[in-house]
């Protein structure tokens, strides 16, 4: 009896300790986030099952080659880790209206699988991605890390940049919410994109070597709260000089090869003075090796920015102005196109640019939308994306500047 | 024993659950920094040491530390907090954020898990050149009228607030003529008059360095609101322009450029746009972007007579015209000569004014322009206006010669004009201007002046005014005002200078059309050719210029020895139909009076055809029976492999004999391999048979006789051609 009450203390006394100790200290890997007391971790991947890892796991765009690895040096844990052999992606950015099925180039790491029986494409409790990676070049290698927003990886979200270097690397991305939700519904996150820098070369044997495992992601219980972060000035549509700008920016295409390169930059560093403010836009214009003739790239601005600016609120006699700096050496024609949410787009005008000068382009609103026709399928009453758009060219990359899209009162022009 | 095995039990579970709750306590302080779990120094972590960096004003600053080792290699998240020096906060967007602050940032990485003491990571990001202040406008393109008070744009100055401001100014000058004025009591808000300005802010540091920006700019007139592109500045880019290449089989874009010393008159304009039409275009397509809003130009536009106007001009090497088609319109284009083109809705092939502002805006509505000379020029554009008509009182006048006579209009709105005396004749561009309106008229007689308003929203319509100028005792005139020569050589008509001679009048002579002037002056002699030209005569006298002109008619060249073309003077070359395509050479290899081709090489069949002297073979025919033959005599220098040289029949209907018809490469086309010259024959009855075909006044523009020759691309091939005529059948070679 003695032995027997000694042995029910015993466990209860064990069992009180586990209670009180709770699970086991995973501590270091929260995400630290104040929005919940509850953070669970979970080890999504971890390279061990060649169905559950490697089968789910997607190539998509010509990212190049994944494997299983089972060399013990570049496993970080269990016996197999997976070899990434990445060529790169011909542009890391959020371009759109690309043809049907022409995924952007990355690693898709899915966040769901009805076979395993998980599900964790909530973005808004997302709140870290932490996994292992072996960088086996003799030098640093950058990965960009983003979400994957549209199911067939056709958008990404904005990526962040790790600067790996040589050996084991521990990477933990933390993706920025509010960022996210400027142009995404968190609430649908397909997976987790993972890419590398273009090597310029389609075999692998020009492929650096990385070697991926244990990829685990925290998740907490109450959703991550978003900023608004599109927050503009009156008539202002886009002036490059607030920080979330970058983030409504996107090229449309019908080949992601030919989307242009966008970066704000500060004007003087180009030896120009902004039209306004002290940030423009730059846009690299890339050259196709054929003119087919009917082919217009471009570039625009999200729908969230045009939801934004609330086109509803301005008259016929307004404008939307914006000026652009022609810095190739030839005059460019820069077809300006606006489309409303029913699908339609018509040119509101061609902005005939010669070579190193700035120019106004200026749109009546309501010309604009006589286009649209009457009714509710006008321009403001349903706006959607505005691409500048150019025609192809051949030969070198072309230039150009934009700065001070706005929208101006029809009485100062 | 029972009691104390009790008590063991009561104590045991005493001592377990204080155990529990000194772990819970343990568990609940876990994260606690007063009492850590684990303590990590700064020497356990990897490359944790405090960091300076440098970074650019208004460069995007990426954060780079996401994790933190330690010796044993096992990694910890690390959270980012980025703060301005002045305490500020900093929203870090992506892990990046952008330098905008010259006072510079501190950021703080820590162990994210409250688990660890650590020491903080503080990178100190620094700002590069952020001791010298950088100064500029907010906002540089800005468009003001004189109508309105000008907003001027503030200016922003980035610097360390470590090292401070000890000064700053705003400067403003008015500059016209290389003159700068300055203005006082500089408001954001006042209103300027019309003329180009400069705004300078300067900033000084207490440190002595300083920062300036400059921001050039010109207050527009409020005329300048009927603008569709004035072309004033360079500050607008209004114009496209592209061309159809004959080399490449495109379009191809022409740059347009401001040109700041050409323009139609100084009173009413400022500058011009330019483009460059190469050779290699044929046509080139350009179109005006409107700067006007659409409700300005419905509204200016539908005043009565109210017109889109603008003025265009050409340059060209050549010297010959160029033909333009604007809307219904066509307007020939001269050399050196402003032309205004002015527009209805309907003549700009549009129902209604909004139509063709929506045409423009949209740029489907352009204007082509001929190069069918195949030979360079600069077409000038400048205000493009909404232009109505302008009423006023426009006096006729009277003088003598000699004397200065006083133009005035006026009008109800007290506009301002400039005056134009035309006293050559009316397509005389040497005409005078004048803003006070006093000029002295060079010639005699019954002249004409016109009113011009000096603001290009009106034009002049019929504001004309005769000016009579009485010939008094210092005529300058010559005897005649017309003179009929033949074809050659003659004495040059002399302008009389009161009735006497003039020895220091110079002369000159013009053709009265677009065509190349062949007939010439040499001393007091001119050779004359056929058409008609207009010679200028002009004297000084007692500092007063005097000018006098005469018609000269220049009969036909004489056809000889049967000659359908003899190439023997540059006139000849009014005789085909690609004149920009020859030189004329004199004398070569012997042969008297020769052409030679050297254009168009890129043409798959470069050649010719003749214009007016084939109509001769009528006469020829009176003394050449079918028989006879049509020859032509040429060489070619340099000639390709497989050169051949023919004659080709262009045109409906079967009236060519196919023995002779070389259509294309056919066997009677010759093989050239030499440099020698050569004749080539051609049955004259294929002339004789289709006369009324080719030359009859219904002949169609393509029923024609063309030379041709096989493409000469490859190399630099010359074609030199002595003559084309009749050659009896018995002189055949």
């Amino acid at each position: 009896m003695k032995k027997f009450i000694t042995i029910i203390l015993t466990l209860v006394s064990l069992a009180t300790i586990f209670v009180a100790c709770g699970k086991p200290d995973n501590s270091d890997n929260s995400s630290g986030t104040d929005n919940s007391d509850e953070v669970k971790e979970i080890l999504l991947y971890d390279f061990e099952d060649y169905d559950k890892s490697f089968q789910l796991m997607r190539v998509c765009g010509y990212f190049g080659a994944v494997n299983v690895n089972k060399d013990a040096k570049y496993v970080k844990s269990g016996k197999r880790s997976a070899l990434l052999q990445p060529l790169g992606p011909e542009s890391l950015g959020n371009a759109q209206g690309v043809t049907e099925g022409n995924p952007e180039t990355c690693l898709y790491i899915p966040l769901s699988s009805q076979k395993y029986g998980f599900d964790y494409t909530d973005g808004n409790k997302l709140a870290e991605v932490r996994f292992s990676i072996y960088n086996a070049e003799n030098k640093n290698l950058n990965l960009y890390v983003s979400l994957i927003m549209e199911k067939k990886a056709q958008r990404l979200s904005p990526c962040e940049t790790f600067a790996l270097k040589p050996g084991w690397n521990e990477v933990f991305y933390t993706p920025d919410h509010s960022v996210i939700a400027i142009n995404d519904d968190l609430s649908q996150c397909y997976g987790i994109a993972l890419n590398f820098d273009n090597v310029h070369s389609r075999y692998l044997k020009d492929a650096p070597k990385l070697y991926l495992d244990d990829l685990s992601i925290t998740l907490v219980d109450k959703p991550f709260q978003t900023e608004n972060l599109v927050v503009l000035k009156d008539r202002e549509v886009c002036d490059f000089e607030s920080d979330w700008q970058k983030y409504v920016l996107m090229s449309k295409v019908d080949d992601r090869s030919n989307a242009p390169d966008m970066e704000i930059i500060k004007a003087s560093d180009y030896g120009l003075v902004a039209p306004s403010g002290s940030r423009v836009l730059r846009v690299t214009m890339k050259p196709t090796n054929l003119i087919v003739g009917t082919v217009y790239n471009g570039f625009g601005f999200t729908q969230a920015l045009i939801d934004a600016v609330g086109f509803g609120k301005y008259g016929d006699d307004d404008y939307f102005a914006f000026d652009v700096y022609n810095a190739s050496d030839m005059p460019m024609d820069f077809p300006t196109v606006f489309w409303n949410t029913k699908e339609n787009g018509y040119k509101g005008l061609n902005i005939l640019v010669n070579p190193g000068d700035w120019a106004t382009a200026r749109i009546s609103l309501g010309m604009l939308d006589e286009l649209f026709g009457k009714g509710e399928r006008t321009y403001r009453d349903n706006p959607s994306n505005i691409v500048i758009q150019w025609a192809e060219f051949t030969g070198e990359e072309r230039v150009a500047f934009f700065d001070n899209f706005r929208i101006e009162k029809g009485a100062t022009k | 024993m029972k009691k104390k095995n009790l008590l063991s039990v009561v104590l045991i579970l005493v001592c377990l659950l204080s155990f529990d709750l000194a772990l819970v306590g343990c568990k609940k302080d876990d994260g606690k920094k007063d009492d850590p779990k684990n303590v990590l120094s700064r020497n356990d972590l990897a490359e944790w040491e405090n960091e300076t960096e440098e970074a650019e004003l208004y460069e995007t600053y990426r954060l780079s530390v996401f994790s933190a080792y330690d010796k044993n290699g096992k990694a910890y998240r690390v959270t980012p907090d980025v703060k301005q020096s002045d305490g500020e906060a900093v929203r870090v967007m992506n892990n990046e954020f952008v330098v905008d602050y010259a006072g510079g940032y501190k950021i703080t990485y820590s162990l994210t898990d409250e688990s660890y003491s650590a020491p903080e990571k503080v990178v100190t990001l620094k700002v590069k050149n952020s001791d010298e202040p950088y100064v500029y406008f907010e906002k540089t393109r800005v468009v003001y009228y004189d109508d309105e008070p000008c907003a001027l744009p503030a200016y922003v100055c980035h610097i360390d607030p470590e090292v401070g401001v000890s000064a700053e100014s705003l400067k403003l000058e008015k500059i016209s003529g290389g003159k700068r004025v300055g203005i006082k009591n500089i408001a954001s808000e006042m209103t300027l008059s019309a003329g180009n300005y400069e705004l300078a802010a300067s900033v000084t540091a207490k440190n002595g360095k300083t920062g300036e920006c400059v921001l050039p700019f010109r207050v527009r007139s409020s005329n300048e609101r009927n603008a569709v592109a004035a072309f004033n500045d360079a500050n607008t880019t209004n114009l496209y322009a592209s061309f159809w290449d004959n080399s490449i089989y495109a379009f191809n874009a022409i740059k347009a450029t401001f040109a700041s010393d050409v323009m139609r008159n100084a009173t009413v304009s400022q500058g011009s746009y330019c483009i460059e039409v190469p050779q290699t275009a044929t046509v080139a397509t350009c179109k005006v972007i409107p700067e006007i809003g659409e409700k300005e130009f419905v509204e200016a536009m539908s005043k009565s007579g109210a017109v889109y106007s603008l003025w265009l001009s050409i340059e060209a090497d050549d010297g010959l015209s160029r033909s333009i088609s604007v809307g219904t319109k066509t307007v020939d284009l001269k050399n050196g000569k402003w032309t205004n083109v002015t527009l209805t809705a309907e003549e700009a092939g549009y129902d209604d004014i909004k139509s063709f502002y929506k045409a423009l805006v949209l740029t489907k509505f352009g204007m082509t322009v001929y190069n069918s000379n195949v030979s360079p020029f600069k077409l000038y554009f400048d205000s493009a206006y909404v232009s109505e008509p302008i009423e006023a009182d426009f006096a006729d006048v009277s003088c003598n010669l000699g004397q200065s006579v006083d133009l005035r209009a006026t009008n109800a709105q007290n506009a301002e004009f400039y005056y134009e005396l035309y006293d050559g004749t009316a397509e005389n561009p040497d005409s005078q201007i004048s803003e006070s309106g006093t000029l002295t008229p060079r010639v005699a007689g019954t002249l004409r002046a016109i009113a011009h308003p000096v603001s290009n929203r009106y034009y002049s319509g019929n504001l004309w005014a005769t000016v009579t100028v009485k010939a008094g005792n210092n005529a300058f005139k010559f005897a005649n005002e017309e003179y009929s020569f033949a074809f050659g050589k003659h004495d040059r008509p002399t302008a009389l200078l009161n009735a006497s001679s003039c020895e220091n009048a110079t002369y000159r002579i013009e053709s009265t059309t677009s065509e190349n002037c062949f007939t010439s002056l040499n001393d007091d002699k001119i050779s004359v050719y056929a058409g008609e030209y207009i010679l200028y005569a002009e004297t000084a006298l007692d500092g007063t210029v005097y000018s006098a002109y005469a018609k000269i008619i220049g009969g036909n060249a004489p056809s000889t020895s049967g000659d359908i073309e003899n190439f023997d003077d540059p006139s000849s070359l009014k005789n085909v139909d690609v004149p920009q395509s020859f030189t004329y050479i004199g004398d070569y290899k012997g042969a008297t009076g020769v052409v030679k081709f050297d254009g168009a090489r890129t043409y798959e069949w470069p050649g010719f055809a003749l214009k007016s002297s084939l109509t001769e073979v009528e006469k020829l025919k009176q003394n050449y029976t079918a028989d006879d033959y049509v020859a032509i005599r040429f060489c070619v220098e340099n000639a390709p492999s497989n050169f051949f040289f023919f004659m080709n029949v262009v045109g409906a209907g079967a009236y060519a004999d196919e023995n002779y018809v070389v259509d294309f490469i056919g066997s009677s086309a010759v093989t050239i391999t030499d440099s020698e010259w050569h004749v080539y024959y051609i049955k004259a009855k294929i002339f004789f048979d289709n006369i009324d075909a080719f030359f009859n006044a219904s002949a169609g523009e393509n029923d024609k006789v063309t030379f041709r020759w096989t493409n000469n691309s490859l190399n630099d091939a010359e074609i030199y051609i002595d003559w084309i005529k009749m050659v009896k059948a018995s002189e055949k070679v």
